[in-house]
Order: C-alpha cells, then sequence, then structure tokens
C-alpha cells in the first residue's frame, strides 16, 4: 500500500479503526447513560425520563 | 515586521485577553481549579487532548521520525487511541467519585479514594516531581519556537515565552486554560493540515514519500527502524505503542480533565470528539518530520541550526514563508501553552490545596488559597527557565521518560480507584513508589538500549504486580468506601441519609463539605 511494505502498511488503517471504535463506545455509553440517573453530577433534569419530582423520593425534599 | 511576528504577537495578545476575561469569572477556587466541574463535551475533548498533545508533537516526534522513519509512527498509533481508551475507562466514574469525596485535585482525589496520608504525601512528591520534568520539556520547546523566529540566543526565548505562559495561565485558572485549550486545538489542527497538504502535494502523495524515502534508506520503511535499529526488540515496539495508548490514564494532569466534567454524561460525546481530533492531529507530525528528511538530504540548509528537533518549523520556513510559517509557529506555540498551562495549574493545585489548604491551614480563606497558588506558578517557571538555561536536555527523551514515570507511577492507582473496591492504600503506595522509581532508574540508565525493553513497560508491569499483590495487605477499604464505589457506577441504590452523612464523617476531614455539597446540590435541583 502506497509503496510501503505491509508491516508497516496496517497503521495507515489504524484512524478508521480508532473512529470506529469511538462511534461503537459512544452508542454503548449512550444506552448505559439512558439507565442512570446523573442529576446528583450535574446533569440537568430529565422531565420526560423521571418524571414530575415528588415529596419523599431520592431527590425531593 | 515578519509576518510571522505580527502572527505571533495576534496570538499572544488573544490568549493573554481570554486569561484576563475568565479570571473575571473564577470566584472561588472549585472554579479556579475544575472551573466549577461545568465543562461541556467539546471543552472536555479539546482541553483533554490539546493538553496531552504536547510540544514533543511539533519536535520530539518529528525527530524520531526524521531519525528512524515509519518506525516512528508507532508512537502515533498508540497516541491516536490514547483519548478514547482514557475516557471511555475512567471519565464517568471518575467524575462521579470526584464529586462524591469533593476532591478537586487528582491527588486529594487519591487521598479520599485510598483513605491515607502516606498515598498523598508519596503522590504530591511524584506529581511534583514529574510534572515539573514535563513543564520543563515545554519550556525547552518554547526557547526553541522563539529561536526559530527571532534568532536570538535560546536563553531570550525562554524567558519571553514562559513569561507568556505564566501570565495567561496565573490570571485565568481553569476556565482560562480549559477555553484557551478549544481555540488552540483548533489552530493546531488547521496549521498542521494545511502544511500537510502543501508538503504531501509537493512530494506526489504518500507513494511519492516512500519512494524518496526508500531512496535515501530502504529501513526508513521498515518496522525495525532505520539500519535496523530496534529489530528483535519487541520490548521497545510495545512500550512505544502502549505508553501513549494506556499511559494517559496515569497523567495527573490529564485525569484532572474527568473531574471538571459539567456531568458524567457529557463523557460519551467527549470521546468521540476527542477521538476524531487525535486521528487528524496525530499521524501528521511524523509524516512531516520524514518529509523533513527528504528535503534536508536535499539540501541540509533548510534545517534551522542543524537541530533536527526543527525540522517542522524548518519545513514551515522553507515552503510557506510568510502567514502560514506564523501559523506554524503559533500552533507549536498553542500545543505548549495548552500543555503547560495545564501542569502549571495542576502544580499549583497540590501545593496550595493538597499542601497548604488541607494540610498547613485547613482554615485559610479562599483568596489566600488562590494567592498561594498563583506564587507556585511563578516559582516553578523560574525554577523551570533556569534549569532549561543551565542545562539543557533534549525535549524527546525527556517527555517520554516522564511520561513514562508518571503512567508507571499513577495508572493503576487511578483506573483501581474506581474499578475495584479490594485496591486499598498499601497497594497504591507500594504500586506508585515501584512504578516511578522503576521507570526513572530505566530511563536514568538507558537500560532500554540494553534490554530492548521501553522504560514505560519497565515501570508499569511492576506497579500493576504491586498493586494487585500488596492490596492483600494493610488496611482493606472501608465499607462507606465500597459503597461510594458502587454509587460512582451510576446505579442507584439505596442509601440511607443517615448512613450517608455517616460515612461522609469517617471519609475525610471536609466530611462537612461533603455532605453540605450533596445536600445543597440536591436542593438547589429541586429549587430550579
Amino acid at each position: 500500500m502506497f509503496g510501503l511494505p505491509m508491516e508497516t502498511a496496517w497503521m495507515l488503517i489504524w484512524p478508521f479503526i480508532n473512529l470506529t471504535a469511538a462511534f461503537i463506545a459512544y452508542s454503548i455509553m449512550k444506552k448505559q447513560d439512558e439507565q442512570i440517573d446523573d442529576r446528583e453530577y450535574g446533569d440537568e433534569y430529565d422531565l420526560a425520563r423521571f418524571g414530575p419530582l415528588e415529596e419523599g423520593k431520592d431527590g425531593a425534599k | 515586521m515578519k509576518v510571522e511576528i505580527i502572527v505571533l504577537i495576534v496570538y499572544f495578545i488573544g490568549m493573554i485577553g481570554m486569561g484576563l476575561y475568565w479570571n473575571k469569572k473564577s470566584k472561588n477556587s472549585e472554579d479556579y481549579m475544575v472551573g466549577g466541574r461545568s465543562m461541556g463535551p467539546l471543552v472536555t475533548a479539546l482541553t483533554l487532548q490539546t493538553t496531552a498533545m504536547s510540544g514533543f508533537m511539533f519536535m520530539g516526534g518529528p525527530s524520531l521520525a526524521f531519525q528512524f522513519g515509519y518506525f516512528a509512527v508507532f508512537y502515533a498509533v498508540g497516541d491516536a487511541s490514547g483519548g478514547l481508551i482514557n475516557i471511555t475507562v475512567l471519565s464517568r466514574r471518575m467524575r462521579r467519585l470526584s464529586q462524591l469525596l469533593d476532591a478537586i485535585s487528582p491527588i486529594e482525589y487519591l487521598e479520599k479514594r485510598y483513605q491515607s496520608i502516606p498515598v498523598k504525601v508519596i503522590g504530591c512528591v511524584i506529581a511534583t516531581f514529574g510534572l515539573s520534568c514535563y513543564v520543563l520539556g515545554q519550556f525547552m520547546a518554547t526557547g526553541k519556537t522563539l529561536v526559530t523566529l527571532f534568532g536570538f540566543p535560546l536563553e531570550i526565548g525562554l524567558v519571553i515565552g514562559v513569561a507568556v505562559i505564566l501570565f495567561y495561565t496565573f490570571v485565568g485558572g481553569y476556565f482560562a486554560v480549559a477555553w484557551t485549550d478549544v481555540i488552540q486545538g483548533f489552530i493546531m489542527i488547521g496549521s498542521l493540515i494545511i502544511i500537510f497538504i502543501g508538503v504531501m502535494i509537493d512530494m506526489g502523495g504518500f507513494t511519492g514519500l516512500n519512494a524518496r524515502l526508500a531512496a535515501i534508506d530502504p529501513s526508513l520503511l521498515g518496522f525495525w527502524g532505520r539500519g535496523d535499529h530496534y529489530e528483535g526488540q519487541w520490548g521497545v515496539i510495545a512500550g512505544a505503542s502502549l505508553i501513549y495508548f494506556i499511559g494517559y490514564m496515569g497523567l495527573p494532569h490529564s485525569v484532572n480533565k474527568h473531574m471538571a466534567m459539567g456531568s458524567p454524561k457529557k463523557a460519551k460525546t467527549s470521546a468521540v470528539y476527542a477521538t476524531i481530533w487525535t486521528q487528524l492531529f496525530c499521524f501528521i507530525p511524523y509524516f512531516l518530520g520524514m518529509a523533513g528528511l527528504i528535503y534536508y538530504t536535499n539540501d541540509a540548509s533548510m534545517l534551522i541550526n542543524d537541530d533536527m528537533e526543527l525540522v517542522i518549523p524548518s519545513l514551515a520556513a522553507m515552503k510557506f514563508p510568510g502567514i502560514f510559517s506564523g501559523l506554524m509557529l503559533t500552533a507549536i506555540m498553542s500545543a505548549i501553552m495548552s500543555t503547560v498551562a495545564a501542569l502549571m495549574l495542576l502544580i499549583a493545585t497540590i501545593v496550595s490545596i493538597d499542601f497548604y489548604k488541607r494540610w498547613l491551614k485547613p482554615d485559610a480563606p479562599d483568596k489566600r488559597v488562590v494567592f498561594i497558588s498563583r506564587a507556585s506558578i511563578i516559582v516553578v517557571g523560574i525554577i523551570g527557565v533556569t534549569i532549561a538555561i543551565m542545562n539543557p536536555p533534549g525535549i524527546f527523551k525527556l517527555i517520554v521518560d516522564t511520561f513514562s514515570f508518571l503512567g508507571a507511577a499513577f495508572m493503576p492507582s487511578y483506573v483501581c480507584a474506581v474499578w475495584w473496591k479490594k485496591a486499598n492504600a498499601t497497594g497504591s503506595a507500594v504500586s506508585m513508589i515501584v512504578g516511578c522509581l522503576t521507570a526513572w532508574g530505566w530511563g536514568t540508565f538507558n537500560l532500554q538500549e540494553v534490554t530492548g525493553i521501553h522504560a514505560f513497560i519497565a515501570g508499569v508491569v511492576p506497579s500493576w504486580i504491586c498493586m494487585l499483590v500488596f492490596s492483600n495487605f494493610g488496611k482493606p477499604t472501608s465499607k462507606e468506601m465500597c459503597d461510594l464505589m458502587d454509587r460512582a457506577k451510576g446505579k442507584k441504590i439505596n442509601v440511607s441519609k443517615q448512613v450517608e452523612v455517616a460515612s461522609s464523617k469517617q471519609l475525610s476531614t471536609e466530611s462537612k463539605a461533603i455532605t453540605q455539597f450533596v445536600f445543597n446540590r440536591k436542593s438547589a435541583v429541586l429549587g430550579a
């Protein structure tokens, strides 16, 4: 490839492997995030997902 | 006045202006040190990556490619994956646990996680020494860049460059560093791509570049480096790839970025941004280093000061004199400034928070803490410049050795802090000491040449073994800490408020602050 011996040519594919890995990681992390309530750590309160805050519930008065 | 000088002056003024602007916005030590834990995904990604990519990428890395050809690209292969690995493994859990522990410095975080003063003291000593060496490498790169431009002695280049860096770092703190990192990230990538495209057109693409390299020496295209210098040395090859592949998880100034993230959920987007940016950035300097070798072989006078660490500035000055050459110099300064500012800020944090506020004067007001922090930045700057003038080291070796030193010392402790409940203070302390001493000895006595094993591998393997073995001795991780680690996973567990308060009280001297922080935060959500 490009006049390179095969033993070094594989290095040129690496950026594409990384980009693929990043998007796979994104989708896995997205699924995990959807299961987690991170309000305590600065995440915006998702009314649609968690519903209105109620007295006595975790995170409520 | 030369166009390059005008471009660089405009850049310096812009960076200092941003420092002044953000200085007005930082109200307390958490703002100054971790940006009030409010950084978005793009800022987190770019600050993480620009901090990681230092002057090494424009000087040390290309000089290795200039010497050894494609062998040097092993460093880029690891580097290109390092940000993704770092974010996916550590980011979310570390962000949560650092908040639960109310830690704003990476050393304070280790102390509270391992519930141990010795861990803090050992961590402080190793981090201060390692980060100062890293700073020294960046100062060298600064001096060389300004020498390239103005042609004056290295000493003057060092003093002027470092003065600008110090000024904008200590007037702005983390907000300034994080936001200027974003601007600098775009300057670095933009300039590099422009020069790369120009050079590759001149070379006739990758095929032309490789044909010319083969004409100089066919072994430049090979696996083992020019003249098969590293033939059979798999330990060096593995170290060259792994040092940046996993090593970032051991750099305090890198993991610090996870703690400043706005929310753990920013991590996934940060991972994508960081990976895209890194793929564009990481490989190009090495190809430019090889292109520089081709130009140099044809005309030896093209290399400024006959210094192969100046191959990229030389290329820019020769092929693109004027505004593009100026932009390249600002890109180099961006890489240096974004890294050195983060390093200085972290050293300042360790001195002002870990030593001063949490040890000497627990009741010190925020104003005094910020003052101590800024004073320590100036002191480190003066010491760094003095050493750089008196005994200037080579950038490549200094940075790789320091990276190995820090990575080997801290990686097991940071990874196990969130992934292994059994990891305790004994394991962490022994791992840090053995890891850093082995890596330091390997680099100092040049054992890589003798053994064929890279200093990073030599340090990180025993460091991990020590963590796994010695965590079986000493005081086990407390039940309260195990509960906090469960919370750091992001799963909801049923812990009563009484237990939360009780556990917080036992965890650290800042128990009151933790309790107030957590419950005030909840109140704030409710109030909104």
